[in-house]
């Protein structure tokens, strides 16, 4: 039976009066924030302040630093894009998957994997290719135990997969075209679960690709459309807000007298379109990790800084998330920053990178693929002379009644 | 029979003993794909008995990323290229079915009859362009204008001169006066009840 939105009326006009009830005003914490940000403490202050948060008697400090040592952006700068250079190479990447299916007879997963480059600067029909992969033997779909692979696992790999693919076409286009940025869908402080099947192996495999990346040449960056959750930037304002003493007594890991105000609110009030902010890193052990750890390295310390976007008529705040190696040439960085203003400019109202919209379209697999492919799946055991329906009462039963249903609709 | 990819409008999507649409990428179009051009395909289970049609509407299809792209102040070059080569944007025709015919031993669909097929062509089939031979052939009788005339849902005049004028240049240079003028000739019998529409019909295959 379909949702009886009679009774479901009364629910939503009660969570609209708890809409007006909300306090969606910032009140005056951005004004503070605005006002720190614009007047931070002296370079000297701030690198006290860092040493004092990586110290020992300090945890949990989990906001932005800024750049060491020449590479050093005052944190309060912003940056108009230069223009682009004449000609760039963008790659861009993105994934889709089926998952496994615990009802399915056949098990597996498929990850597919769009690759688009973007040739800027020279007149150049665009290449595409999808990278799809069957994955079904058990040692894929299984788990030590025997158990089918969750969703968590597929998804660590396929984020594995597009760093690799990306690794791979820029290493076989570098020297081709330079610059050649590889354009990545997500933040690049990639992590993973101790619950996800083979964890170690890959991190292992995710920071190889990275080293790809670094030798090829490439100028990674890690798009971070809509970052609402961060808030790095507003905890290192409220932790220059503070004494020494206040320091040690304070928790650190929220934003004290700036709760609830978030980094894109900051950047919203402070940058023009275009503009992009100082790159600083965020302090935390996973970034350390990325550094110090187990196939890092000083180059592949994760830094980022905020970009608001427009097309001319909406403008958002995005994060780019970048590799030390990247991070520390400032002409690396503005070119990127350039060449990032400019595809988010190529697709009408949408401020967004057209190369990753054609990436996140190339590797979609929808309803309807899902549907052929378990069909080819069905054909191939059958020819081989297994039933592949392995009948489940309940499986048909939630097929039959949620399959189309005639509609009778009020004749225009 | 194996069609050449230059010869091919189409394939078939839908169809009836009516008519039918056929599907193409948008870079396929070409004059191929020309208002009043005369098109074959075979009709179900029968290789040999081919439908004739005109096609009378030639649709580009849209998606939101195309819709949003129109909205630019311009379009970037490569996004131009890539939209139309590599997005493959769906592009429909349709085709109003005038008659059908048997292929002769050379693989020419003559013996037309001016009449709806008896079934009509299957989902894929390869729908392709008439031969000059073909058309000059199918246009040796005017039955197919009543065809035309009383289709509903289509624009008929203009599809009737449209297919004339393609027609006639199926016919040696020193004949196509004549043809012209026959085809009037037979238009004025059939519309002889509404004047109005005889003259702008005729206005429209008048030699410029």
């Amino acid at each position: 039976m379909s949702l009886e939105f009679n009774k479901i009326v009364e629910q939503v006009q009660k969570f609209g009066a708890m809409l007006d009830a909300l306090d969606f005003d910032l009140g005056d914490r951005l004004s503070i924030a605005v006002e720190r940000f614009y007047n931070p403490p002296p370079l000297e202050k701030i690198q006290e302040r860092v040493e004092l948060v990586q110290g020992p008697s300090v945890s949990g400090y989990r906001g932005a630093i800024p750049l060491e040592g020449e590479n050093y952006e005052e944190i309060s700068a912003t940056f108009a894009p230069v223009p682009p250079p004449e000609t760039a190479v963008i790659i861009a990447a993105d994934g889709s998957q089926i998952y496994t299916s615990e009802q399915s007879p056949i098990h597996y997963y498929l990850i597919n994997i769009g690759l688009f480059v973007y040739h800027h600067g020279v007149d150049r029909t665009p290449l595409q290719l999808t990278i799809p992969k069957l994955a079904y033997h058990k040692s894929e779909v299984h788990d030590p135990s025997g158990k089918i692979v969750g969703n968590r696992t597929v998804d660590a790999r396929r984020t594995v997969r597009e760093m690799q693919e990306l690794g791979k076409l820029a290493w076989e286009m570098r020297g081709e075209i330079n610059p050649l940025v590889a354009l990545y869908d997500n933040h690049l402080l990639f992590g993973v679960s101790t619950d996800v099947v083979d964890h170690k192996k890959i991190m292992r495999a995710y920071r190889a690709a990275m080293v790809h990346l670094h030798d090829s040449g490439a100028i990674l960056a890690g798009y971070v459309d809509n970052p609402t959750r961060s808030r790095v930037v507003v905890r290192m304002l409220y932790l220059l807000s503070l004494s020494d003493d206040e320091v040690l007594r304070a928790d650190l890991s929220g934003g004290g007298d700036l709760e609830g105000l978030k980094d894109v609110h900051l950047f919203n009030a402070v940058l023009e379109p275009g503009e992009r902010s100082a790159v600083m890193v965020q302090n935390s052990p996973r970034n350390l990790d990325y550094k110090r750890g187990e196939g890092g390295g000083p180059s592949y310390e994760i830094a980022f800084f905020y970009m608001k976007v427009s097309s001319g008529y909406r403008s958002s705040i995005v994060r780019v998330d970048i590799p030390m190696w990247v991070a520390r040439n400032p002409n690396t960085v503005d070119q990127l920053h350039a060449l990032l203003v400019e595809q988010c400019s190529m697709q009408g109202r949408n401020p967004y990178p057209y190369a990753l919209t054609r990436a996140d379209e190339l590797a979609y697999v929808g309803g309807r693929d899902k549907s052929k492919l378990d069909e080819m799946i069905r054909l191939e055991a059958r020819k081989k002379g297994i039933d592949p329906t392995n009948f489940s009462a309940k499986a048909w039963g939630k097929q039959l009644v949620r399959g189309d249903k005639r509609r009778f609709e009020m004749k225009k | 029979m194996v069609s050449t990819q230059q010869e091919i409008v189409g394939r078939i999507l839908r169809a009836s003993t009516k008519g039918f649409t056929c599907g193409t990428s948008s870079r396929q179009v070409d004059t191929r794909h020309d208002f009043g051009a005369f098109v074959k395909v075979p009709i179900a289970n029968d290789g040999d008995c081919c439908v004739i049609g005109l096609i009378y509407a030639v649709e580009i299809k849209d998606d939101q990323l195309v819709n949003e792209l129109v909205m630019a102040d311009s379009v970037n070059p490569n996004v131009l290229l890539d939209q139309r080569e590599n997005r493959m944007v769906p592009v429909e025709i349709d085709v109003l079915n005038v008659g059908y015919g048997y292929r002769d031993t050379n693989g020419a669909v003559i013996n037309g009859f001016h009449s709806l097929p008896p079934r009509p062509p299957m989902s894929l089939s390869d729908v392709e362009l008439c031969s000059i031979y073909e058309v000059f052939m199918f246009t040796q009788r005017y039955d197919f204008f009543r065809t035309v005339i009383n289709a509903s849902d289509v624009p008929s005049d203009d599809l009737l001169a449209a297919a004339l004028r393609y027609a006639a240049q199926a016919y040696p240079e020193n004949q196509r006066y004549e043809f012209m003028v026959h085809c009037g000739q037979h238009l004025a019998r059939l519309l002889a009840n509404d004047l109005k529409r005889l003259s702008h019909v005729l206005a429209l295959i008048r030699p410029a």
